[in-house]
C-alpha cells in the first residue's frame, strides 16, 4: 500500500522536501478534444531504474480512481486517449468547457520505496511563476482558514460512470429525481467522494416569489473558495457547520498566467426537500492543511 | 372513485365536494380545480396492486428509508391547487399543481342571447350557457425524466377518466388532454416541468326577475296583514306563508 505524500491535491504544491523520494507530475496538457498528455518525474531516487509506475484518473481529487496504467517499468509519460464520450456516459469526454480531470501517479521501487502525487488537468508554469501561484494560493488558504472561511465539503457531480440500474431510461435520463442509487443523476451515486476545504459566503436576502406552486423561495449567494477542487455548474457545496447545501450556478476563476488561484462562485441554496441533502458527508471533518 | 360529494345538492346539476368552503359554489372554477386535486391525490395514493415511484400522503415529510422504489419507500408527491400560498411547504419536488391555465374562462352561447324561457306571470327569464374553463396540471420534478414520467401518468389518467368525470360530476364536456414538452426552469435549482392541459365545459344557469312584479307582490302581502313588521321579517327570511 503506497504511502501518499499528500492527503489532498494542494499539498502537492508545497515545496518538495530535500532527500525525500517522491514523484512529481510535471505536465498535464490537453489535446482537445481527444487526448491528454501526462508526464512525471521521480525526485531523489537512490536507483536510476527499476521504478514501476501506476497512473489513475478521477473526477475528484479524493477519488474513486480509475486505473489507466499498472506497474509500467521506467515509463515517464502517458498519452491518455480514453475519452470516447459514449452516449451511455460510461466514459468521460473532453467536450465541456470546464471539465476537471485529476491524475494520480504512484511509483514503487523495491529499494526506494513508494510515493504518489495528484495533479489536475491544467496549464504548467515556469518555476518562478509556480512559486507566485503557490504564494497566492497559500495566502488565500490562510485567509479562509484563519479568517472568514468555514469548513465545507465539495461534492463534484459525476458526468460519467456506471449507469444507474434502478431508474435510468434507455436514453440516459433518470426517471426518479430522488433515486437513492444515483441521486437523480443517472450515474451510480451521482457524486464523487467529497473534498473538504474552506470557503466563505456572502449575506444576501432570501427571495420569495409566488408561482404556480405557491410561495417559492430562492437564495443566491456568492462564495469564495480555493481553486481546489475546481468546481463546475451543478456541483454541490456543503457548509459543514450548518449543513446548508448550495448548488453551483456560475464559476469565476481568478487566474494568474492561466493557472487558477481561487474561485468565486454564484451558488443557490438548495431547497430542503432536495435529494442532495441525502448525500452523506462527514460533518466533523477537519480539512487538511498545507 | 371515492371523492366524497354532497349527493343531495339540487341547486345546480353539479355536485358539491364534501367539506367544501361555503364561499365556493359548485361549478365555479375553484370547485372544478378541487375536483382534480382530490382525484389526483386518489390516483397517487399508495396502492399495493399498482405501485408507483411516487406516493401522495397528507404528510410530506420524507420517509427515513425513502428510496423512490415503488415496492419500497416511494418518494412522496405534493399535489395542490395552484397559487395556494397558505401552505407551509416550499419548493417541494416532485409536485403536481392544478390550476386554471393556458387561457381564460369563457361563457359560450348555445342560444340567442342565452335565453331559454320566460314565466309570463312573474316576468322571470331563464338563461343558460356553457362555461369553458382551461385546466393546467403542472408536473414538476428534479429531473427531466421524472417530470416526463409523472406527466405521462397524469396525461393518461385524465384521458382515461374523462368520461367517468363527465357523467359522475355533471360536467358537459372534458376535452382530450394535451401534454407539453418537458422544459427546465430555475427556482433554487433547475426544475423540469411538463404541463398537461385540457378544457372543462359545464352548465351555467341563471334567471332574472323584474323588480315591479316583486314589489307588487310585497304590497299585496302587507295590505292583508295586521303585523306589518312581522311580514317584512317573514319576507326577508323566506319562512312565511307568502
Amino acid at each position: 500500500m503506497p504511502v501518499p505524500t499528500s492527503q489532498t491535491i494542494w499539498k502537492h504544491d508545497s515545496p518538495p522536501k530535500k532527500g525525500l523520494f517522491r514523484v512529481e507530475i510535471t505536465r498535464t496538457t490537453a489535446l482537445w478534444p481527444r487526448k491528454v498528455y501526462v508526464q512525471w518525474i521521480v525526485r531523489e531516487p537512490k536507483n536510476p531504474s527499476g521504478h514501476l509506475f501506476s497512473v489513475y484518473r478521477s473526477g475528484s481529487a479524493e477519488g474513486p480512481w480509475e486505473e489507466l496504467l499498472k506497474d509500467a517499468a521506467d515509463t515517464y509519460y502517458l498519452l491518455d486517449n480514453n475519452f470516447p464520450a459514449p452516449e451511455d456516459r460510461t466514459s468521460p469526454g473532453l467536450f465541456s468547457l470546464r471539465r476537471t480531470i485529476y491524475y494520480k501517479v504512484v511509483v514503487t521501487h523495491t529499494e526506494d520505496g513508494t510515493a504518489e502525487t495528484i495533479k489536475k488537468l491544467e496549464a504548467d508554469l515556469p518555476r518562478r511563476q509556480r512559486g507566485i501561484v503557490r504564494k497566492l494560493r497559500r495566502d488565500a488558504a490562510v485567509a479562509l482558514k484563519k479568517g472568514s472561511g468555514t469548513e465545507v465539503a465539495i461534492l463534484k457531480r459525476k458526468w460519467w460512470g456506471e449507469p444507474c440500474e434502478e431508474c435510468k431510461s434507455a436514453v440516459g435520463q433518470s426517471t426518479r429525481g430522488h433515486c437513492k442509487e444515483c441521486n437523480g443523476t443517472g450515474i451510480v451515486h451521482g457524486y464523487w467522494d467529497p473534498v473538504y476545504g474552506f470557503a466563505t459566503r456572502s449575506a444576501t436576502p432570501v427571495n420569495v416569489a409566488t408561482e404556480n406552486q405557491g410561495n417559492v423561495e430562492s437564495h443566491q449567494v456568492e462564495v469564495k473558495m480555493l481553486d481546489i477542487p475546481e468546481v463546475e455548474r451543478y456541483d454541490i457545496l456543503v457548509f459543514l457547520r450548518d449543513n446548508e447545501r448550495y448548488i453551483v450556478n456560475q464559476v469565476v476563476p481568478t487566474e494568474i498566467h492561466t493557472v487558477n488561484v481561487h474561485q468565486e462562485l454564484a451558488v443557490s441554496e438548495l431547497s430542503r426537500s432536495s435529494r442532495e441533502y441525502a448525500i452523506k458527508v462527514d460533518p466533523w471533518r477537519d480539512p487538511e492543511w498545507f | 372513485m371515492s371523492i366524497r360529494t354532497n349527493q343531495n345538492w339540487r341547486g345546480n346539476a353539479l355536485p358539491r365536494l364534501q367539506d367544501e368552503g361555503p364561499d365556493v359554489f359548485p361549478g365555479s372554477p375553484l370547485a372544478v380545480i378541487g375536483l382534480w386535486v382530490f382525484a389526483l391525490r386518489e390516483r397517487f395514493k399508495h396502492n399495493v396492486a399498482y405501485p408507483l415511484p411516487w406516493m401522495w400522503e397528507h404528510e410530506l415529510r420524507p420517509d427515513e428509508q425513502e428510496d423512490s422504489h415503488p415496492d419500497g419507500h416511494p418518494r412522496k408527491i405534493h399535489i395542490e391547487s395552484a397559487y395556494n400560498t397558505e401552505k407551509p411547504v416550499r419548493n417541494y419536488r416532485p409536485y403536481i399543481v392544478v390550476g386554471k391555465g393556458g387561457g381564460s374562462t369563457t361563457a359560450d352561447k348555445v342560444s340567442v342571447n342565452n335565453f331559454v324561457g320566460r314565466n309570463q306571470y312573474t316576468g322571470k327569464k331563464a338563461y343558460h350557457c356553457y362555461a369553458t374553463m382551461p385546466m393546467l396540471l403542472e408536473c414538476g420534478a428534479e429531473s427531466s425524466g421524472a417530470s416526463s414520467t409523472i406527466g405521462d401518468t397524469v396525461f393518461d389518467f385524465v384521458l382515461a377518466t374523462r368520461e367517468i368525470f363527465r357523467t359522475d360530476f355533471g360536467l358537459h364536456e372534458i376535452t382530450s388532454p394535451v401534454m407539453s414538452d418537458t422544459i427546465p426552469k430555475e427556482d433554487d435549482k433547475e426544475i423540469w416541468i411538463t404541463n398537461v392541459q385540457f378544457q372543462v365545459q359545464y352548465d351555467k344557469r341563471w334567471a332574472t326577475e323584474p323588480i315591479a312584479p316583486v314589489l307588487r307582490e310585497i304590497g299585496l302581502a302587507i295590505r292583508g296583514r295586521q303585523n306589518v313588521s312581522q311580514t317584512f321579517v317573514d319576507i326577508a327570511l323566506r319562512d312565511g306563508d307568502d
